[in-house]
């Protein structure tokens, strides 16, 4: 059974090319808002969060420091993904597993992603 | 013849006798009885007949103190007569005892054989004579004394005025006065031997007699007689007479007056006192009294000293007025010794001051201090040194005992003739620094101001009298025009805090006590006028930054390093969060001042926004690129994998996904170019006239094309302007475009313009939420988006900044009107006629 995949990006353009490079090995959940991630994401699950930071109404750093610091899902690996220049500031704001910076080439995304969740 | 009867003795006797004028008696026996006595003598007895038959003790009683029944007694046994002249008598007659004088004769009768058998006694009585006589004679002497005396007064007086007039006088005035005590006491002498010789002439003297007589009997001194001015003298009455002296005078005892009475009486050889003190009772008390004396020994008939008799003048007077005078000699002594001595330090003095006076000209000739001695009310230059001269640019030739306002004519009109003036009138020392001196070039006549510190003191002669003014004169003019430099650049420095609203502190290391500037205050949300210890500084810094703050102050404190720090504060008062940036350093203190730590502190509040916008926008500009980017970079890759497989049908999206995200690279482009050239004043405008309507009403076909939005335009439709069209149009969508980027729910936008004196204005209404009056104010600037949390509203933030430009390059006005709640008004306004 395929893994789960939740991804919080506004841009519909690029969600929509993970959704496409993804589609053959994982379930891609797609939100373009914090508001509909947070109450849209399954909580039991997603195998993995892929998260942009600049979004409409907030911003995936805030939601990475939720998902880690509850329960349920702390366990949930998270990559983040930042068009942000300072990938070592993005480092100390929170505690995802992993950081990818956009523009980003889809196989490296690929295989990141496969990495977390095949830990 | 007739032959006369040849008459009895005893009537003969009674012829003689009884019919005798004068008084007449006889007198029988060595008891003197009376046998015969006439009427007249018994009148002069004051007696009747009846005493006849007595003896002459028996029958005048009264007599047996007086000498009479000796002498007849004596004439009866020696049968020598006696016959004398004017003896006194004391009678009682009519009951009284009086005083007679008589002449008489005591004649011895004698038998054949020489024995005396009867003594015949007649008298006279020459009591009137007498008396009359004494009192002539009283009254002469009394004469002579008080003329003596009146002469002796006005002597003294003179003296005495003589004696208090000048010293030399004075001393004139005391010998003269010796020589009149001299003089006096040889007179008193004289007369004192003179009454010596008569016992009855001495009985009278005594009592009244000016000078002091008393006459002592025997060698234990019984005071026989003692007149008045002696009873005074001793301060005794009557009642001493006839009491020795030491007990009549006890006080006397232990002086040396009664061992020289006794010498006298011993040695016979009179005793020349002069000015003696005794120590004698005076009304109560015992006082000192000075005389003048003799003592002089009385001797009886065989030469033998009976009684001494002292004369005395008292000169208390002169003698305490000549001790007084002899005081004031000897303090006039004293006080001439003295005025000696001063006399010769004076002498010693005013050598050394000669002296002086040459070795002051020396030292000031060689001082290196600029020094002049300024003489008289001319002021006159009398001496002056080198250092002067060279300040002043002369030579001593050209100054040299000239008066300085000759040398100088163009001091009369500044402050220092009246100061010279002051020093040589009241003796005032003065002294100023830098006082400003205005000299005129002796050649071109151009005023030199220099600045000068003076010290003017006075200078006396030897009386003490002021003289001159020494004038030390320092040329402090290069010190005043560097301090006026670095015045100068203090202000400009104050100036340049002041303008760039600096403030400034100051930190005493030692104390560690803050001095903050008024603007500091302000800064750190204080009144200015209040206290801001550095406790309550701190305090006022946010806590994040506040211990970096703190600790790195005390280091800079301790260690000496400098402090350039950005950090954010709230306000004291007004709470609102200011960034700030504090620079400053420790000045190490040297003898002048005292070690400090001080800087500035500059309100960058303004700046961080900006930079925060800055980053802001930089994050922002990242993130609207690299989007598309992701999204053409992911598109290429995808076509790459299907580049064998152009059918699928995938293909064509990822060719659309491309397609648009160049399109928003390349208007993000655009915007950052046009931000580029607007900051670089290369925005250039292509000026044509143009129908403002119908370019409104075909601008924004990209939001016509959306159904959801209505655009609603009203105005004239025939207003024609000279601008650059396209750039009008870049402005009117942006405009647009925010009014359905912040108001996405609204279905309206309405566009208006209108004509107004010159102008033309064109408003975009939106019906969105309104923007909070506080942000209104930044809109217009580059970067700034209403909402810097998230990416909302996409886009760089720079559309209002870049119209903003484009519309006041065009010299026209841009702004919004807003109401939160109510939708705003973006609007512009444009000159007609290109300006």
């Amino acid at each position: 059974m395929n893994k789960n995949i939740c991804v919080l990006e506004d841009s519909e353009e690029i969600l929509e090319l993970i959704q496409m490079v993804l589609e053959q090995d994982y379930n891609v959940h797609g939100f373009p808002t914090v508001s509909e991630f947070m109450t849209g994401h399954p909580e039991t699950g997603p195998d993995l969060f892929l998260l942009d930071v600049m979004l409409p109404d907030g911003n995936g750093i805030e939601v990475c420091n939720t998902l880690k610091n509850n329960e349920a899902s702390k366990h949930i690996p998270v990559i983040i993904m930042t068009a942000n220049a300072n990938m070592e500031r993005m480092k100390g704001l929170c505690s995802a597993d992993d950081f990818i910076s956009k523009p980003f080439d889809i196989d490296d995304l690929i295989s990141r992603i496969d990495v977390q969740v095949h830990h | 013849m007739y032959r006369p009867t040849r008459l009895e003795n005893t009537d003969l006797l009674n012829i003689l006798c009884l019919h005798a004028e004068h008084p007449v008696a006889v007198y029988t026996g060595e008891e003197i009885r009376i046998e015969l006595a006439n009427p007249a003598m018994l009148a002069a007895w004051g007696k009747s007949g009846s005493v006849v038959g007595l003896t002459l003790s028996e029958a005048l009683p009264e007599i047996s103190n007086q000498p009479f029944v000796g002498m007849l007694q004596e004439v009866w046994n020696t049968g020598v007569d006696n016959i004398g002249k004017a003896i006194a008598a004391e009678l009682i007659v009519d009951g009284k005892l009086q005083l007679y004088y008589f002449d008489y004769s005591y004649i011895a009768v004698k038998d054949a054989q020489g024995t005396v058998y009867a003594i015949y006694h007649t008298a006279k009585d020459v009591t009137r004579e007498v008396l009359d006589q004494k009192e002539l004679q009283v009254a002469r002497e009394r004469e002579e004394l008080l003329e003596r005396e009146q002469t002796m007064n006005e002597e003294l007086a003179a003296a005495n005025e003589e004696l208090h007039a000048t010293n030399e006088e004075l001393y004139i005035t005391q010998e003269s006065l010796n020589a009149l005590n001299q003089e006096l006491e040889t007179r008193v002498a004289m007369r004192t031997e003179a009454l010596s010789h008569s016992e009855s002439r001495l009985r009278y003297l005594l009592s009244d007699a000016p000078v002091a007589i008393a006459v002592f009997q025997g060698r234990e001194l019984i005071i026989e007689s003692a007149n008045n001015e002696v009873l005074e003298a001793w301060g005794k009455s009557e009642d001493i007479i006839g009491l020795p002296l030491h007990i009549a005078v006890p006080e006397l005892i232990g002086q040396e007056f009664l061992q020289i009475l006794d010498n006298v009486y011993a040695s016979g050889e009179a005793y020349y006192g002069n000015e003696m003190k005794a120590l004698l009772e005076q009304q109560g008390k015992i006082e000192e009294v000075y005389f003048n004396f003799v003592y002089k020994p009385l001797r009886d008939d065989s030469e033998k000293v009976n009684g001494i008799m002292i004369t005395a003048s008292i000169v208390t007077e002169q003698v305490l007025s000549r001790n007084k005078i002899q005081l004031l000699n000897e303090e006039l002594l004293a006080i001439n010794e003295e005025l000696n001595k001063s006399q010769e330090l004076l002498l010693a003095s005013n050598l050394d001051l000669k002296a002086s006076e040459n070795r002051l000209t020396d030292i000031l000739s060689n001082l290196h201090a600029p020094v002049v001695v300024l003489t008289g009310s001319e002021h006159i230059v009398s001496t002056v040194n080198q250092a002067l001269l060279k300040f002043w640019n002369r030579t001593k030739e050209e100054v040299l005992n000239r008066p300085m306002l000759e040398v100088f004519p163009e001091l009369k009109n500044q402050v220092f003739p009246s100061l010279w003036k002051e020093v040589l009138e009241k003796g005032s020392m003065l002294q100023k620094r830098e006082q400003k001196v205005i000299f005129k070039n002796k050649v071109t006549g151009e005023d030199r101001v220099v600045y000068v510190d003076y010290f003017y003191q006075p200078m006396t002669d030897l009386s003490g009298s002021i003289i001159a003014v020494l004038a030390t004169v320092l040329d402090v003019t290069e010190k005043v025009r560097s301090r006026k430099i670095v015045e100068e650049a203090e202000a400009k420095l104050r100036l340049a805090i002041e303008s760039s609203e600096l403030g400034t502190w100051f930190i005493d290391a030692e104390s560690n006590v803050l001095t903050a500037s008024e603007r500091l205050k302000e800064i750190f949300g204080f009144y200015s006028d209040e206290e801001m210890p550095l406790e309550a500084a701190l305090e006022q810094i946010t806590p994040e930054f506040r211990e970096t703050v703190t600790r790195e102050l005390h280091e800079a404190l301790t260690t000496g390093g400098n402090i350039d720090m950005e950090y954010s504060i709230k306000g004291y008062r007004d709470g609102d969060i200011r960034w700030v940036r504090s620079t400053g350093k420790l000045y190490h203190g040297d003898i002048f001042t005292k070690a400090n730590f001080s800087g500035t502190v500059q309100d960058i509040t303004r700046k961080k926004l900006e930079e925060q916008r800055k980053d802001d926008f930089l994050s922002i500009a990242s993130h609207e690129l690299k989007t598309p980017i992701t999204t053409l970079k992911g598109s290429l890759q995808l076509l790459n994998r299907y580049r064998d497989n152009m059918q699928h049908p995938m293909v064509i999206k990822l060719i659309d996904h491309a397609n648009t995200s160049v399109t928003k690279i390349t208007g993000l482009i655009d915007d950052l170019l046009n931000t580029t050239r607007t900051k670089e004043g290369q925005l250039h405008l292509n000026y044509k006239s143009f129908n403002l309507y119908e370019m409104l009403e075909t601008c924004c076909s990209h939001i016509r094309m959306r159904e959801k939005y209505r655009l609603i335009l009203q105005g004239s439709k025939d207003i024609f302007i000279e601008a650059d069209e396209a750039r009008i149009e870049q402005v009117v969508v942006n405009f647009v475009n925010n009014a359905v980027k912040y108001a996405p729910d609204q279905r309206e936008i309405h566009i208006s313009v209108e004509k107004t004196e010159g102008k033309v204005q064109v408003s975009v209404k939106d019906f969105g939420p309104g923007i909070p009056a506080d942000k209104i104010p930044y809109i217009f600037d580059r970067y700034y988006r209403a909402d810097y949390s998230g990416v909302q509203y996409s886009g760089l933030g720079l559309g209002l900044y870049i119209s903003a430009e484009i519309i006041k390059k065009h010299r026209g006005e841009i702004g919004v009107n807003s109401e939160l709640g109510a939708g705003s008004t973006f609007w512009f306004t444009l000159p007609v006629q290109k300006v």
